[in-house]
């Protein structure tokens, strides 16, 4: 009995593992990927570039033909998993989220403690621009970018200004935005945007720099009105709001979130990765998914990426050598 | 009634099978923690919070909160099997409950205990169900100055009714201060304490420092003592006396009362409420000759009152982001590991979130009064679980957990010298819960100061101008008198008598 019970556990195994031996050959019938492709994100699980990053990878999955298995590696501002992307083996097997312009930001602001830069990346396709937006709550005083200037101008050292902190974007936007109105006022750092919102709404403080896709929800109930974004044309979300230059700001203001690889990855996995990428942009269900989820698209294959990234890393350089934020 | 609307779309998150799986692992898992002498929930809880990286936000904060109030349901078990208590909240039960168990009644008393912890925590819920929304309606005009009033009055409040001593607990506090300092500066980003260390400039890690300073810190004091359990008697028959029915019943109304009032109340824990439930009932007791040789009021106030802490204390978190106890500071750390902020925009923002919580609270609490009544003599020998086995291996699953969160092997280290530093601070009764909580608030504290100060150009006389954080402001100076003096005319070991530390 015993001995018949125990040949039977050890068929199924057998079966079990027949099966099993076979299972990678069925998926990877095919040169690259052979193997599962690690997906570095520099952020926890649960934020908002974990949560672009699964979604995006997927959806890829179809395309590449193979699997994405997000590993999370957060720390010192994206510094730690960013680095481990540039770090990696240029096998084709680890690739990683980037976010410019954090991931730009960090070898110029934390200096020689940052063991990458940007030419340690190969870039395969940009994803998401998130424009920074300028907003108050819906029944302020402002309606226009230009009213706000006008009252700071007139009221020094009253105007209070919820942001995300010092070393952000948004702090760069916000002492450009001071600099070019030669304004003075109170400047309130805010860690994360739900605290930050509060505070607009709490009339605790009268404007708040954020990024778009934060403040969605509440733009669309008409909590917040929006004043100008940092785009460079309309915002299609928000087509009736005029631009950072269009409200009298020559500025623009973008989060970016898009993937690479370490350098060194063999061109053709590269070409393979980029491709599957547009791919996975084209794919309608894609699309309606990323904007149930408040994702703002916007693609760049590797070379336009490549030197978008270049050129705002002239000029954040610049911007640092002159005066830090 | 919109609440109970809401409420029943948080028991539509809380019945899909996902969560509903979780929170039942969330609740077994804190019987067990209550039942296991040398493991309380806050050791329990930062040694599960890493294990609930994969899980969705809610799922994990399901299962998280399910650990805290079992936990409270499984202390009971010892205290009255064995006279030892699972958790410090139970200890009191120990008096009247293992005398009860020593004249065969066991089952008597583990079934009050079971009953009044059942209507304790859902009385508190249904406070929490109601009372919720309008607090934190209100408390969403709440600006910087105010939550760092509430916070330093809430900070102040629990060191000053922690521990035996006022300097001990400002030493705990301050260190706690500390550690939160390290890293970004968050007015002018520059790095603080990091040592060129790239891993900390985020900070330490509050699971290594939680993990540390109660997980590995209660391993290396548990092992000095003797843990052997003796053998628990056997339990039958729940049902007590029918005459006991009336008198029982008024001890779990005013412990539900005791409980909740207490639960608001930062700085107070579980194990006060039930302190004072029980003194209550011996004072109001027309017979208190009888406390302490098997009353069975002695055991259903304190018993109730623990429960209903444990969910009236959830009121202050949800709505205020304030941890009125330990336990509910790991909740916290919990929380904004999930990329949850617990405060007034909880309700606006992750409202399917907030009452998917709240109705798996219902849910578990059912479960429990099952899992407790029948099982009973199942869990009794839980307890028994030798430590030499057990110590072993929570040491390893806090490793492998601290491991988990980041992949850095120099927080293990961390973890080691966190657990050492907490060893020490429990030879010294110094409060490590004091520490957590500092620890916790310390980075909201400075940030809602920072920001106190950039709004306004009169500095922190800005706010005492606000009404309420003026009045938040005088009570925390009020309370820092009272302590000093309290302490000066040596009068702090009632309200200290017995905290978990």
């Amino acid at each position: 009995m015993n001995m018949r019970k125990g040949s039977r556990i050890a068929m199924v195994l057998a079966t079990l593992l027949a099966l099993t031996a076979l299972l990678p050959q069925a998926v990877f019938a095919q040169d690259y990927p052979k193997r599962p492709i690690t997906a570095i994100v520099a952020f926890g699980a649960g934020g908002g570039t974990d949560l672009a990053a699964r979604i995006i990878l997927k959806f890829a999955e179809k395309y590449i033909g193979g699997i994405f298995v997000v590993e999370n590696k957060p720390g010192a501002g994206g510094a730690l998993g960013f680095t481990a992307i540039a770090q990696a083996k240029p096998d084709g097997y680890t690739i990683g989220m980037i976010n410019p312009p954090s991931v730009l930001f960090n070898p110029i602001q934390l200096g020689d403690k940052v063991k990458y830069k940007l030419s340690d990346f190969a870039l395969i396709a940009n994803f998401v621009s998130d424009p920074g937006a300028i907003m108050v709550s819906y029944d302020s005083k402002f309606k226009t970018l230009p009213e706000v200037v006008a009252w700071a101008k007139a009221n020094p050292g009253k105007l209070r200004i919820g942001y995300g902190g010092p070393g952000t974007q948004e702090a760069l936007t916000l002492r450009k935005w001071i600099a070019d109105n030669d304004l003075k006022v109170l400047k309130v750092p805010f860690e994360g945007t739900g605290t930050n919102l509060t505070a607009l709404l709490g009339g605790n403080t009268e404007v708040m720099f954020a990024n778009a896709s934060e403040i969605m929800p509440q733009y669309e109930a008409k909590q917040i009105r929006v004043l100008a974004v940092g785009t460079e044309k309309r915002f299609s979300w928000m087509p009736e709001v005029p631009t950072f230059k269009e409200g009298g700001f020559n500025a623009t203001q973008m989060a970016m979130r898009g993937l690479a690889a370490p350098k060194g990855i063999d061109p053709a996995n590269l070409k393979k990765l980029a491709d599957a990428m547009k791919k996975t942009f084209d794919d309608p269900e894609f699309q309606a998914k990323a904007k149930e989820v408040n994702l703002p698209l916007d693609y760049q294959g590797p070379e336009q990426f490549l030197k978008t990234l270049q050129t705002l890393d002239v000029f954040y350089r610049a911007e640092y050598a002159a005066n830090p934020w | 009634m919109e609440a109970l609307n809401l409420l029943m779309h948080g028991f539509q998150t809380a019945f899909t099978l996902n969560n509903l799986l979780f929170c039942l692992i969330g609740v077994t898992v804190g019987q067990f923690i209550g039942v296991l002498p040398g493991l309380g929930p806050v050791a329990g809880m930062a040694i599960l919070i890493p294990l609930t990286y994969g899980l969705e936000p809610t799922t994990a904060i399901i299962m998280l909160s399910g650990i805290f109030y079992a936990a409270m349901y499984g202390g009971t078990i010892t205290s009255v099997l064995i006279n030892t208590p699972g958790e410090s909240a139970s200890t009191i039960t120990c008096l009247d409950g293992y005398q009860m168990a020593r004249q065969g009644r066991a089952g008597a008393a583990l079934g009050i205990a079971a009953i009044g912890s059942f209507v304790g925590g859902v009385v508190a819920l249904v406070c929490l169900t109601f009372l919720g929304p309008p607090i934190a309606k209100f408390a969403v005009r709440f600006g910087p100055p105010e939550f760092f009033a509430i916070m330093s009055f809430g900070l102040l409040l629990i060191v000053g009714l922690m521990g035996k001593s006022i300097a001990k607990g400002m030493i705990a506090a301050v260190f706690g201060i500390l550690l939160s300092l390290i890293g970004m500066d968050p007015a002018t980003g520059t790095d603080r304490f990091t040592f060129g260390q790239l891993w900390l400039l985020d900070g330490v890690e509050f699971v290594v420092l939680a993990m540390g300073i109660f997980g590995i810190s209660e391993i290396l004091v548990n092992a000095e003592k003797n843990m052997d359990i003796p053998v628990p008697p056997k339990v039958k028959g729940f049902i007590p006396k029918r005459s006991e029915w009336g008198i029982s019943a008024k001890a779990i109304g005013r412990g539900t009362v005791i409980g909740m009032v207490l639960g608001l109340i930062p700085g107070a824990s579980a194990s006060v409420a039930s302190l004072m439930a029980y003194s209550t009932e011996k004072k109001v007791s027309k017979h208190p000759e009888q406390f302490g040789k098997g009353a069975i009021e002695g055991v259903a106030a304190p018993e109730t009152a623990n429960n209903a802490f444990s969910g009236a204390a959830m009121i202050p978190l949800l709505t205020l982001g304030i941890p009125s106890s330990p336990t509910v500071a790991m909740l916290i750390g919990a929380f904004t590991m999930h990329g949850l902020v617990p405060g007034p925009l909880l309700y606006e923002k992750n409202p399917t979130f907030l009452w998917g919580l709240i109705a798996s609270m219902f849910i578990g609490n059912v479960v429990l009064l099952v899992m407790n009544l029948p099982m009973a003599n199942m869990w009794a020998k839980v307890a028994r679980i030798p430590y030499k086995l057990l110590g072993p291996l929570i040491i390893l699953i806090c490793m492998v957990g601290v491991y988990s969160v980041n992949r850095m092997i120099p927080e293990i280290a961390l973890l080691t010298l966190f657990g050492v530093v907490g060893y020490f601070m429990k030879k010294l009764e110094i409060p490590g819960a004091a520490v957590i909580l500092a620890f916790i608030l310390g980075n909201n504290l400075e940030y809602t100061l920072i920001q106190t100060l950039s709004m306004s150009n009169n500095g922190l006389l800005y706010l005492f101008q606000r009404p309420i954080s003026g009045v938040m402001m005088g009570l925390c100076i009020l309370i820092l008198i009272g302590s000093i003096v309290s302490s000066v005319m040596k009068k702090r070991d009632k309200l200290a008598a017995d905290q978990e530390v």
